[in-house]
């Protein structure tokens, strides 16, 4: 992923200094992404040598001064570019921990195994079960707003935020939903292998 | 009421004789369920959750045990007394819905009191303010066959509640919707326990939907092999 398209992203809905900046992206991906004030200003560093950003300083009278980026007509078309791009994903990386230990099951041992698939299995449900909730208390809060506001762009903006924060927890337990089917299966196979009779 | 037991189940094991072979549905099974409370029943196919919810329905004598709903020993009871408790206490939710096709939404919702021998216009109130709660309130007077399967299944939810039954049982009730429509089934489950106390036990085989539950319960040959309790921790990732 890469900071320099979020970065982007943020200056062309409106001009702002790194601090807001740094704020700005926390409140949009500090879920799944922690940045550090250091890296945003490399990137900005970066993107104003590219001309994708501009800045005015601003002059303050007891601190040192401020410099308000905003995004060149040359970054606009880059970051509108990227945004309708499809991504070149590679597959999701098949290097899961649990298969490698499968790789290595005990013969002599069928119940260590199982044991080890069902623990992992609860661990993933419970996961679940907490992003669900975070799903539940999600669609309570805008139901709650959507009650309040009292214009069409308003309500519009809670919908918005809605479908953003849900389209992150989906992914979430959809990932956790694919572990668990592929535990079970695991789990099908191997007493087969073991207690076929 | 919230804070007992609704439901307490002790060695409940229940067999079916086939022939000469015995087949044990459900083996020395002990579980409480508290007031407030949104259960799943998991397990896979033969593994005793139907078995299971039938019997703490009283649809299903079992061999052994006792069982208690709302602190009444419910494995004593007659099938008269059995189904005014029921009728009382429980609403049941299908998989296939279970609305008659000749009613309308309203009637449907209706339907319970109208057994009970009271009249459609006495009732009307409490069905529309129901079919509200389910956001129903347009498709009063159509009929099933003109409802989608998730407004056919949120009718359902609506005649299961009209009773004031505080316990709700639910057999998979989002196994014939799509993931969307099951979604907004499930979060109106979710709503009616945590905003109005109600107590709910479904069955699934969907990990998505049992994901809803405060807790989960896992059945293997008839065997309870877990109990998982939601906690708030949370990964990394989206704490």
């Amino acid at each position: 992923m890469s900071v320099k398209h979020a970065l982007l992203g943020i200056l062309n809905e409106a001009p702002k200094h790194g601090y807001d900046l740094k704020r700005a992206f926390d409140d949009k991906l500090g879920d799944l992404w922690v940045l550090n004030v250091g890296q945003i200003y490399t990137t900005l560093e970066r993107l104003h040598s590219e001309g994708l950003v501009e800045y005015d300083t601003i002059e303050q009278s007891d601190k040192p001064d401020k410099k308000v980026y905003r995004i060149t007509p040359a970054g606009k078309d880059i970051f509108e570019t990227w945004r309708i791009s499809p991504l070149k994903v590679e597959p999701r990386s098949l290097r899961d921990e649990l298969y490698v230990k499968i790789a290595f099951m005990d013969d002599t041992d069928a119940e260590s195994i199982l044991m080890l698939i069902q623990s992992q299995h609860s661990t993933y449900m419970a996961q679940m079960m907490a992003l669900t909730n975070r799903k539940f208390h999600i669609e309570q809060e805008s139901k709650i707003a959507l009650s309040k506001a009292n214009t069409s762009e308003a309500q519009h903006q809670i919908e918005r935020e809605k479908v953003i924060k849900m389209a992150l927890l989906d992914v979430a337990i959809f990932h956790a939903e694919a572990d668990i089917r592929w535990l079970r299966q695991c789990e099908v196979r191997i007493k087969e292998l073991f207690f076929r009779s | 009421m919230h804070t007992t037991n609704v439901i307490s189940l002790k060695s409940v094991s229940k067999t079916y004789t086939q022939g000469k072979t015995q087949i044990p549905a459900l083996s020395n099974i002990t579980l409480t369920i508290g007031g407030g409370q949104f259960v799943a029943i998991m397990g896979a196919s033969g593994s005793g959750k139907s078995t299971l919810l039938h019997v703490i329905a009283g649809l299903t004598n079992p061999t052994s045990g006792e069982i208690s709903l709302f602190g009444q020993d419910i494995h004593t009871m007659n099938d008269a007394q059995l189904t005014r408790f029921r009728r009382e206490h429980v609403g049941f939710i299908f998989q296939t819905f279970n609305l008659l096709p000749t009613m309308t939404a309203l009637e449907n919702v209706a339907l319970p009191l109208l057994i009970g021998g009271q009249k459609l216009r006495d009732v009307r109130p409490q069905a529309e303010e129901l079919l509200a709660l389910v956001d129903l309130t347009s498709r009063q007077n159509h009929r099933p066959d003109e409802l989608s399967g998730g407004q056919q299944q949120r009718v359902a939810i609506a005649r299961a509640l009209i009773n004031q039954s505080p316990l709700l049982l639910a057999d998979e009730p989002t196994g014939n919707l799509d993931s969307k429509t099951g979604e907004e089934i499930l979060l109106l489950m979710r709503e009616l326990v945590t905003n109005q106390k109600r107590t709910i036990v479904m069955v699934t085989h969907d990990p998505k939907a049992a994901a809803y539950a405060d807790k989960i319960v896992t059945l293997s040959d008839g065997r309870v092999i877990e109990e998982l309790s939601a906690i708030g921790s949370l990964t990394p990732v989206l704490s």
